[in-house]
C-alpha cells in the first residue's frame, strides 16, 4: 500500500505542479511558479519513495505483491531480483517515470539561467510525468496485491536471467527520458518565440542519444552471448522501434548545427524533435500494446491503447503549435552553394529520414499486412539487408566527404586537392584487400569506404594540428592536444565518426565471413573439417541454484596449433521446466569462435553418447563492442564543450 | 587530373571484377537464410533449431541435389506456405509499395535538396554564430590565391610610392 499511496500523491503533486505552472505563466506571478517547481520536487520525492519500496518487496521477496510473484522466487539470485524491478511492464514503466522525475528536477533547479524557458518546460516535463503516473495508478500498478500470499514466486524468464539484465533496459529508458528534456525545450522556444531553446539542450541530447545508443549495443551483445544464434541483431519490430528515434536524433544532433551557425532549418529541426520524442512514445507503445508479435513485447494490454491516444493528442497539438508559430519559424535562404558543408548536411538528414522511413515502414507493414490480408506478415532481415544498408553505407561515405567541404562555399578545386589522397589511398587499400582474398563486392565496398573516411578523419586532425602547432609554437602532439581541447565539439563529433567506421568494419566482417558448421560427434572421436579438428572430451553435469546444466566439453584445435577447450552449455530451468542453450565464446580482436551445443544423448551402459554441436567463426565481431566504448567516449568529450552562443 | 583519371580506371577494373564474378548460389546456407521457419517463431531458417526448421532443411537439401535453383526453390516454398515463408518481401503487390518508398522519399527529399540549396545571394558573415564560426573554417586554395594577389598589388603600389619618393 505505500507504494500505491506513493504513487497517488505524486500524482496530486504532478497536476497541482502543471496547474500552478498555468496560472504562474498566465498571471505572470513567480510565486505559482515557485509552486510548481516545489510540486517537482515533491512528485520526484514521492516516486523515489515509491521505486525504493517496490525493490524493497523484491529483496524481501514479499509474493503478495503481484508483481514480485510474477517476476522473482526464492532462489533467484540476488542481482536478478533487482533486475527483476523492470522485467515487467508496470516496474519498467515505474522506472521510466523515476527517471523522468529525476531529469525535470534536474532542469528546472536552476531556474534562474533560463528563466524565460523554464516555466514552459517545466510544465511540458510535468505533464508527461502526469501522465506517466496516471497510466501506473490506475492500468499498471506495481503495487497490486494478491488475495493470498504464495509460498512461492513464478520466478524470473530463464532468457532475462543474465548479466545483460542489469543493464540493458536501465541505460534504454535513462535514454527514453532524457529525450523528453529537448523536446520540452523546443516547445517552450516555440510557444515563447525563443529561438535560443537550442542552445540548452545540446547536451541533454548527446547524453540521450549516448544512452539509448549503448542500451541498443547492450541489446545486441546480450543477444549474441545468450541466444545461442551468434547474431547481434535481428530486424525485430520492438529492437527497430529503439532504433527510431536514435536516428532521428543523431539528424538532429547535424542539422541543430546549421540553426546555431546560422538559424536557418527551424521548422525541420522542430519536426526532427517532436518526432524523436513521439518515436519513443510509439516504441513504448508497440512493446506494451503487443499488436506486433515480438520477443521483446509484453502480453497485449489496454495501456498501449493509452499510449495510442497520447502519441495522436501530442502530434496534433505539436504540429498545431508549428503551424501557429510558422512565420516566426521562416528564416531566409541560408544556402550559398550546392556544393558547401551545409548542403552536405541536407543530405545527411535526408538519409537519416529515409533510414527511419525503412525502418519505421518494415516494422509496421505486419499491422498493414493484418487489415488488408488478414494475417500478420511479418518484413524477414532481407528488406533490411537490400534496402537499409546500402543506404547506411553511403551515409557513412558521406560522413567522409562532409568534412573535405568547406562551410558556405566550396571550390571543385579545393574538393579535388581534400580528396585526393583518400580516394587514392581508399583504391589501393582495396585492391590489397582484393588480392588478399576480399572478392566480394560489399566487402570491398566496406573497406574503400573505411578507409576513405579513417583517412580524411586522420588528415583532418593532422592539419588542424599542424595549424595549431605552428601558430603556437607547439610540437605537433602538442598542437594536437590544444587543438582537441579549444574545439571539443568538433573533435568529439569526429571520434563518434571514427566509432562508426569501426562498428561499419565489424559488421562487415561478422556478417559476411561468418562460417558455420553443424555436426554431430560421439563421445572420444574426432571430426575434422577446414583446417580445424574437433575432439569430444566428453559430458559434465552440475546443478546450480535453480537450474541443472549440462556441459559438454570439445576439444578445438586449428592448423595444428594449441588445443583450446570450449564447455558449451545446455540449462535446464527447474521451475520454468525450459531448455536453454548458453554457447562457449573465445576468441580475440581479430575473430570469435562461437560454439553451441545444440543436442545431445547422454551415455547410457556401454553406449557412449553423443552431441551436435554448431561451431562459427564470426570475425571482427569484437570492433563492434569496442565501437561503443570509442563512442561513448565521442561523446563525453563532445559534451564537455562550452556552449557558445 | 591525371591521377584522379587514373584512380577511376583502376577503381573500375577493381570493383568490375567481383561485380561481374557474382553468381547466384543455390548452397543450403543461401536457402536457410532467404527462408522462414513455419513453426510460428518467426525466425529465419537459418537459426531456428525445431523440428520443423529440419523438415524444411531436409527438403531444401533434396531439392538442390535434384538440381534445383535458388529461385526455383524459394517459388516452390512460397507455393506450399504463402508469403509468410519469404524472409524477403516479394517485389509485388502490396509489399512493393515497401520496396518503392525509400526510393520515392529519396527522390523526392534529393529536389526539395536541390530547389533550397541553391545559392541566391550570400549569407551576412556577421550574422554567422558558433558552431560554424567554431569550426576551422576550410582555408579555399582560390581564396588565398585573391588573398595573395591583393596584398601583392598593395604593397606593389607603396613600393612604387617609396621610390618615388627617393628619388
Amino acid at each position: 500500500m505505500i507504494g500505491y499511496i506513493c504513487l497517488l500523491i505524486a500524482i496530486i503533486s504532478a497536476v497541482s505542479a502543471a496547474l500552478l505552472y498555468v496560472v504562474g505563466i498566465i498571471k505572470k506571478q513567480p510565486r505559482f511558479l515557485f509552486g510548481g517547481r516545489m510540486g517537482i520536487g515533491i512528485t520526484l520525492i514521492e516516486v523515489t519513495i515509491a521505486s525504493v519500496w517496490l525493490l524493497y518487496l523484491l529483496i524481501s521477496r514479499d509474493f503478495q505483491t503481484a508483481y514480485v510473484a510474477s517476476y522473482t522466487s526464492k532462489d533467484l539470485s540476488l542481482l536478478y531480483t533487482i533486475s527483476a524491478f523492470w522485467a515487467g511492464m508496470e516496474g519498467s514503466l515505474l522506472l521510466w517515470t523515476w527517471m523522468l522525475s529525476i531529469f525535470a528536477t534536474m532542469v528546472i533547479l536552476p531556474h534562474r539561467k533560463n528563466e524565460k524557458l523554464t516555466p514552459y518546460v517545466g510544465l511540458i516535463l510535468v505533464i508527461i510525468i502526469a501522465f506517466l503516473l496516471s497510466v501506473l495508478v490506475f492500468a499498471s500498478n506495481p503495487f497490486t496485491e494478491l488475495s493470498y500470499r504464495p509460498s512461492d514466486g513464478y520466478g524470473l524468464n530463464p532468457l532475462l536471467q543474465d548479466l545483460g539484465m542489469m543493464f540493458h533496459p536501465p541505460t534504454l529508458f535513462v535514454g527514453y527520458a532524457g529525450f523528453a528534456v529537448p523536446f520540452a525545450f523546443a516547445m517552450a522556444g516555440l510557444w515563447t518565440k525563443k529561438d535560443d531553446w537550442i542552445y540548452h539542450i545540446r547536451r541533454w541530447t548527446l547524453f540521450s542519444w549516448l544512452f539509448l545508443g549503448f542500451g541498443i549495443f547492450l541489446g545486441g551483445w546480450w543477444s549474441y552471448h545468450v541466444l545461442g544464434w551468434g547474431g547481434y541483431w535481428a530486424w525485430d519490430p520492438i529492437e527497430n522501434a529503439s532504433l527510431i528515434p536514435w536516428l532521428l536524433a543523431s539528424a538532429f544532433l547535424h542539422s541543430v548545427m546549421i540553426q546555431e551557425g546560422k538559424g536557418g532549418m527551424k521548422v525541420w529541426n522542430m519536426l526532427l524533435i517532436i518526432f524523436t520524442f513521439l518515436a519513443v512514445f510509439f516504441a513504448t507503445f508497440l512493446t506494451r500494446s503487443g499488436i506486433i508479435s515480438s520477443v521483446h513485447a509484453f502480453a497485449q494490454s489496454p495501456v498501449g491503447g493509452v499510449f495510442l491516444i497520447f502519441i495522436l493528442l501530442t502530434f496534433f497539438a505539436c504540429i498545431g503549435l508549428v503551424v501557429l508559430r510558422l512565420k516566426t519559424l521562416a528564416t531566409r535562404n541560408i544556402f550559398e552553394a550546392y556544393l558547401s558543408r551545409e548542403t552536405s548536411f541536407l543530405f545527411n538528414n535526408l538519409i537519416f529520414v529515409v533510414l527511419t522511413f525503412i525502418v519505421f515502414s518494415g516494422t509496421v507493414f505486419p499491422l498493414l499486412s493484418e487489415v488488408i490480408r488478414g494475417y500478420q506478415l511479418s518484413v524477414g532481415p532481407g528488406f533490411y539487408n537490400e534496402s537499409f544498408l546500402p543506404l547506411a553505407l553511403i551515409l557513412v561515405l558521406l560522413m567522409g566527404v562532409c568534412i573535405l567541404i568547406a562551410w558556405r562555399k566550396a571550390s571543385l578545386v579545393s574538393l579535388k586537392k581534400n580528396a585526393v589522397y583518400p580516394i587514392v589511398s581508399s583504391v589501393v587499400s582495396a585492391s590489397v584487400f582484393f588480392l588478399l582474398g576480399v572478392r566480394d563486392f560489399p566487402g570491398m565496398a566496406v573497406v574503400f569506404v573505411s578507409t576513405f573516411i579513417s583517412l580524411a578523419i586522420g588528415l583532418e586532425f593532422y592539419r588542424v594540428a599542424n595549424a595549431e602547432g605552428n601558430a603556437r609554437g607547439l610540437n605537433f602532439l602538442r598542437g594536437l592536444g590544444s587543438s582537441i581541447k579549444r574545439n571539443r565539439r568538433k573533435f568529439g563529433g569526429q571520434i563518434i565518426h571514427i566509432s562508426i567506421v569501426l562498428m561499419l568494419i565489424g559488421v562487415a566482417g561478422s556478417t559476411l565471413y561468418e562460417n558455420a558448421k553443424m555436426f554431430t560427434i560421439d563421445v572420444g572421436e574426432t571430426y575434422a573439417a577446414d583446417s580445424y579438428i574437433f575432439t569430444f572430451e566428453g559430458f559434465s553435469q552440475h546443478t546450480e541454484n535453480n537450474r541443472a546444466a549440462t556441459v559438454a566439453n570439445l576439444d578445438i584445435s586449428f592448423n595444428g596449433k594449441e588445443t583450446q577447450r570450449f564447455s558449451p552449455t545446455i540449462y535446464y530451468y527447474l521451475r520454468e521446466e525450459t531448455f536453454i542453450r548458453s554457447p562457449h565464446i573465445s576468441g580475440s580482436m581479430l575473430q570469435d569462435v562461437y560454439v553451441v551445443l545444440q543436442d545431445y544423448v547422454l551415455p547410457q551402459g556401454t553406449q557412449g553418447g553423443e552431441a551436435t554441436f554448431t561451431v562459427k567463426t564470426i570475425p571482427l565481431i569484437n570492433l563492434i563492442w569496442i565501437s561503443m566504448i570509442v563512442m561513448g567516449i565521442g561523446t563525453i568529450i563532445a559534451m564537455s564543450s562550452e556552449r557558445k552562443r | 587530373m591525371k591521377i584522379i583519371i587514373l584512380t577511376g580506371i583502376i577503381t573500375v577494373a577493381v570493383f568490375a571484377v567481383p561485380i561481374i564474378c557474382l553468381a547466384e548460389a543455390t548452397s543450403l546456407e543461401d536457402m536457410t537464410t532467404a527462408l522462414r521457419c513455419t513453426c510460428g517463431c518467426n525466425m529465419v531458417l537459418d537459426d531456428c533449431n525445431c523440428n520443423t526448421a529440419k523438415d524444411m532443411m531436409y527438403q531444401i537439401r533434396q531439392q538442390i541435389l535434384d538440381g534445383k535453383s535458388k529461385d526455383q526453390i524459394i517459388a516452390e516454398f512460397q507455393m506450399m506456405y504463402g508469403d509468410i515463408v519469404l524472409v524477403t518481401p516479394p517485389k509485388s503487390g502490396l509489399e512493393l509499395v515497401l520496396w518503392l518508398l525509400p526510393i520515392i522519399t529519396s527522390v523526392m527529399g534529393t529536389v526539395v535538396i536541390y530547389e533550397n540549396a541553391r545559392g541566391r545571394e550570400p549569407f551576412p558573415t556577421s550574422e554567422i554564430k558558433a558552431p560554424i564560426a567554431e569550426v576551422d573554417v576550410k582555408i579555399d586554395g582560390e581564396q588565398i590565391d585573391a588573398e595573395m594577389a591583393k596584398y601583392e598589388e598593395m604593397f606593389n603600389e607603396e613600393y612604387k610610392k617609396i621610390k618615388e619618393e627617393e628619388k
